[in-house]
């Protein structure tokens, strides 16, 4: 299996897919990232709703990379109402990529998150605990 | 010629890389092997499954550990 950081055997993958470019580009980043074995896309719906069986598979998991895709961080605040916690944060919009009701975002803009989230992951192997913003 | 590998460190990339250098050695092309790992440089290929083989960044072949044979003939 291919790795981003040597963390990817029990990674748990969320991502916002609201209606603007900066979700959708969050939503893709995480299918792709999946899809190339970075670890498995869960349901953030889910766990934000604080679904019991969806919460205990997202506090069991080794580590839990939500993208939200712009600065509200809808994600992030849901995943701290619901008490579980994040171990990697990327915002789409922090990575310079501007917010648009549109969906013909493009495949760099997608490579750009994952390669954030990548960029997370290989923090958090160095430098152990704590939450680690990637953007 | 640039022949790209696309895959992040895997045995099925690895073995796919011995069979591309086999192939070359075989048909005596001039050609250089690049390996990509990075995610990011992979999505911007528009692969989602590795190993993947693609020609001058062309991708011809994602998701399998191509034979030296099957290499030859998109070389040729």
């Amino acid at each position: 299996m291919s790795e981003c950081g040597c963390q990817n055997k029990d990674v748990l993958l969320f991502a916002c897919s609201g209606g603007s470019n900066v979700a959708q580009i969050a939503n893709d980043a995480a299918i792709s990232l999946d899809q190339l074995g970075q670890g498995r896309m869960y349901c953030a719906v889910g766990v934000v709703s604080k679904l019991p069986t969806f919460i205990e598979t997202a506090n069991k998991a080794e580590k839990r990379v939500i993208i939200d895709g712009c600065e509200v961080q809808c994600l992030k605040k849901g995943f701290e109402a619901a008490g579980v916690p994040v171990d990697v944060h990327v915002v789409v919009t922090d990575l310079g990529i501007e917010k648009g009701h549109h969906f013909n975002h493009t495949i760099d803009e997608v490579a750009k998150a994952a390669g954030a989230v990548c960029e997370g992951l290989k923090m958090k192997s160095c430098c152990g605990s704590g939450e680690s913003s990637a953007s | 010629m640039k022949i790209q590998i696309l895959g992040t460190g895997c045995a099925k990339c690895k073995t796919l890389y011995a069979n591309t250098q086999a192939a070359i050695e075989a048909l005596g092309l001039e050609a250089e092997i690049e390996k990509i790992e990075d995610i990011q440089q992979i999505i911007k290929f528009g692969v989602m499954t590795t190993p993947a083989f693609a020609v001058d960044g062309k991708v011809k072949s994602a998701g399998r550990v191509l034979s030296a044979d099957e290499i030859k003939k998109l070389l040729v």
